[in-house]
């Protein structure tokens, strides 16, 4: 029983192997996209907030230069880290935006690299897979774990006409919140250093390649209260020569919540403010060429 | 350590085959080693306290049985108060103060005494209670003091059931422990098919089904009535397969050394009735509750009257068991009620609406099962009953891996439960092929499709 296990196991894994290479839509299609091919000079980096909040029409068309929005739901810093990581061992962009989610350094993200794990022969990703537990490893000697979760994604992901709706990697939301403020209490004792300890490597690494960086957390309808995650953005824009820093986290220009999809996500109408609002303050703190 | 994790993957078969590979005299120190170690993935200082419950029940054992009379129940009050004692203390402390607190604030009074802030011991209500039955067994003449203090210790310790139980009684375990176990292949099948059907209910439906109810109800107040009904039914099934899923778990794990730990669940979804339900539900803590608190406060032998408080009584202690917080004691107040109700109104009538309308009242007591306070709790309720409109749908994977294989593991139960020998069924043909391609189909399905993010069991709190 147990050779038949293995069998089936490595003969799954191969067919999900050839399935990731066959997307043509959705996530994995996208990170393959960003991790082999992408070229543009201006690129965001984030969880879906990112996804959802970055409109290239805007940000690529008034910053003269080509956009992609490299935004992932579900993931957080250390995907983003990853990401960058491999983007930048192949080219150098003109511009890196990292989307910090207004509870980054106080959130843990054990076990949410799903999407990373198909691609974990690739060495760049793979300390960053070891962020999940030192037994990561040995799990991903399995065909299908990398996969777990991931069938009906892949499945769907065969779909070209699923990409339609996708602008450059930006996902538009329709429709506006009904709900009242969220109310966020951030916890200094909660910090996960190796979050912070990550993000500088990253921004080293960005800054020996004279890549400019801005950390932005983006607009979150409610109030954020003892925000750590942006005091400690701040301290590390303060660090780093080449990085900038804006919050739009408690701005009051965000207090409309037609402007929402839900607490934490703009719709399109507040994408576009957003974008607008983000391209004034960062050209004035972003030296680019 | 959690049995959803990558180092019980390990310890697991390690345990078991230098279990059956020591000779006989020294297993009982191999089991209590690797169930201290065991322990010790939680809060390893944790094991100086299991320790003190350990030594004095044990002592306490060896003197009532010596003991007559007065004496023997000095000794029987000592034990529990002490063993109480620390339960209390860790577990009730802050509860006591903090409800102390809203009295003397209702009264205009200033009360502001010391927070303590413990870390509640991983499992300390479970074996606590399965340290209590020992010492009230050996009281009531049921049970010889056990003299073998490794062997006692292991009664308490016996890793599979360590955290969350079965909550065994010493007449069932304590002598399987002197018992020469061989390796016996029906044992390791039965044991190992146990544990996988246990691994599919945590990982593939409790787990999935908690990322659909914590999104609703962490954030109750952003919801409606829709989504926070959708979610407590969920919850129902949730909770059944994480807390039944660790009791396959655990007896898989015993059975496959030789041990046979007591049934915990028993399809409770399709009882008929309340009073069936509890006796399908946790089993073992059902029993207990039964066994030392319903039956000596006079049980069904007294009046009406009196009959229904020892219920709610027994219920409400049953509530404060499971944690210190006020919607646990209305729950276990809710459940007291319906029993009651269904003592005088008597029991549904026809099957299929007996089943619906327990599985709908059982429903409502979870809602302060899961609610983080009473006032969260009748806020949910309220909404469920006013507030409609489009259900939250969360990530489309959630609620369809969840529903699927709910689904799958309710067909399944409902054969068991109604017999269908027509049904078939892959896990009880004949054909040996057939029947462990079937499980080797569970096991691909737990790696592609179970969440596997160690999250805890629900019941570790506890």
């Amino acid at each position: 029983m147990l050779a038949i296990l293995f069998l089936l196991d490595t003969l799954l894994g191969h067919s999900f192997d050839y399935l990731l290479s066959r997307q043509r839509s959705g996530m994995f299609y996208r990170a393959n996209y960003i991790i082999k091919s992408c070229k543009e000079e201006v690129l965001v980096f984030g969880s879906s907030r990112a996804s959802h909040h970055y409109n290239p029409d805007i940000l690529g068309k008034r910053l003269d230069a080509s956009f992609y929005n490299c935004g992932q739901d579900a993931q957080g810093l250390v995907y983003s880290c990853a990401m960058i990581t491999a983007v930048v061992n192949r080219y150098k962009p003109k511009l890196v935006i990292i989307d910090i989610n207004p509870t980054e350094f106080t959130t843990s993200e054990v076990g949410k690299l799903n999407i990373l794990l198909p691609y974990h022969t690739n060495p760049v990703f793979q300390r960053f897979i070891s962020y999940n537990g030192k037994s990561e490893r040995l799990k991903l000697m399995s065909g299908i774990y990398p996969y777990n979760s991931q069938f009906g994604a892949l499945l769907l992901g065969l779909d070209q006409k699923r990409e339609l709706s996708v602008i450059s990697g930006y996902l538009p939301l329709q429709g506006s919140y009904k709900g009242g403020p969220a109310l966020i209490t951030e916890r200094s004792a909660d910090i996960k250093s190796i979050k912070i300890e990550l993000l500088e490597e990253v921004l080293t690494m960005l800054e020996n390649k004279d890549i400019p960086s801005l950390l932005v957390t983006s607009p979150v309808y409610g109030k954020v209260l003892n925000n750590v995650t942006d005091s400690i953005c701040k301290s590390l824009a303060n660090k780093y020569l080449h990085t900038s820093f804006i919050s739009f986290c408690n701005n009051n220009k965000y207090s409309s919540r037609s402007l929402f999809k839900d607490n934490y996500h703009l719709n399109s109408s507040g994408a576009i403010v957003f974008s607008n609002e983000l391209l004034e303050e960062a050209v004035q703190r972003i030296n680019y060429n | 350590m959690l049995f959803n994790s990558f180092e019980f993957l390990v310890f697991f078969p390690v345990v078991t085959i230098i279990y059956f590979l020591l000779p006989f005299r020294l297993r009982w120190i191999h089991l209590l080693i690797f169930s201290c170690v065991f322990y010790c993935f939680f809060v390893p200082a944790y094991l100086f306290v299991l320790a003190a419950t350990i030594i004095i029940d044990y002592a306490a054992g060896i003197f009532m049985e010596r003991a007559k009379g007065g004496i023997k129940k000095a000794w029987l009050l000592f034990s529990i108060l002490s063993t109480v004692a620390i339960l209390a203390v860790f577990k009730y402390y802050n509860f006591i103060n903090d409800s102390l607190i809203s009295v003397a604030h209702s009264f205009g009074l200033e009360y502001t005494p010391k927070a303590m802030s413990l870390i509640l011991p991983i499992g300390l209500s479970f074996h606590t209670f399965q340290s209590l039955s020992y010492v009230i067994e050996v009281y009531r003449g049921n049970q010889t003091a056990e003299r073998h203090f490794g062997i006692y210790a292991l009664y308490v310790m016996f890793y599979p059931q360590l955290v969350a139980g079965p909550i065994e009684r010493p007449q069932n375990i304590l002598h399987q422990f002197r018992e020469r176990h061989r390796f016996e292949y029906a044992n390791v099948t039965q044991g190992l098919k146990l544990m996988v059907f246990g691994f599919f209910k945590k990982l593939v439906v409790a787990d999935r089904l908690a990322l659909y109810v914590d999104s609703v109800y962490t954030n109750h107040d952003q919801h409606n009535g829709i989504s926070l009904a959708v979610a407590t039914i969920l919850f129902a099934f949730q909770i059944y397969c994480d807390f039944s899923g660790y009791s396959d778990i655990a007896i898989g794990a015993a059975r496959v050394m030789g041990f046979k730990l007591m049934t915990n669940f028993n399809r409770p979804y399709f009882a008929r009735s309340v009073s069936e339900f509890w006796k399908r539900w946790h089993i073992s803590l059902s029993t207990w509750f039964r066994d030392y608190v319903y039956i000596p406060l006079g049980g069904n032998r007294t009046s009406g009257y009196r009959v229904s408080l020892n219920i709610l009584i027994t219920f409400c202690l049953s509530g404060l068991w499971h944690g210190a917080n006020w919607t646990f004691v209305i729950w276990g107040a809710l459940n007291g009620l319906y029993l009651v109700i269904e003592r005088v109104l008597g029991k549904p009538g026809r099957k299929v609406y007996g089943i619906v309308l327990t599985f709908l009242l059982i429903n409502i007591s979870w809602v302060f099962f899961r609610a983080e306070s009473a006032s969260a709790g009748v806020s949910i309720l309220n909404k469920i009953f006013t507030q409609h409109g489009a259900p939250f749908l969360g990530d489309n994977k959630t609620l369809l891996y969840g529903i699927l294989f709910l689904g799958l593991l309710l067909a399944s139960e409902f054969v068991q439960e109604f017999k269908l020998k027509w049904f078939g069924g892959f896990f009880s043909v004949h054909q040996v092929t057939i029947r462990r391609l079937s499980y080797i189909g569970i096991v691909l399905i737990i790696m592609l499709f179970g969440v596997l993010d160690n999250s805890q069991f629900i019941y570790f709190q506890f």
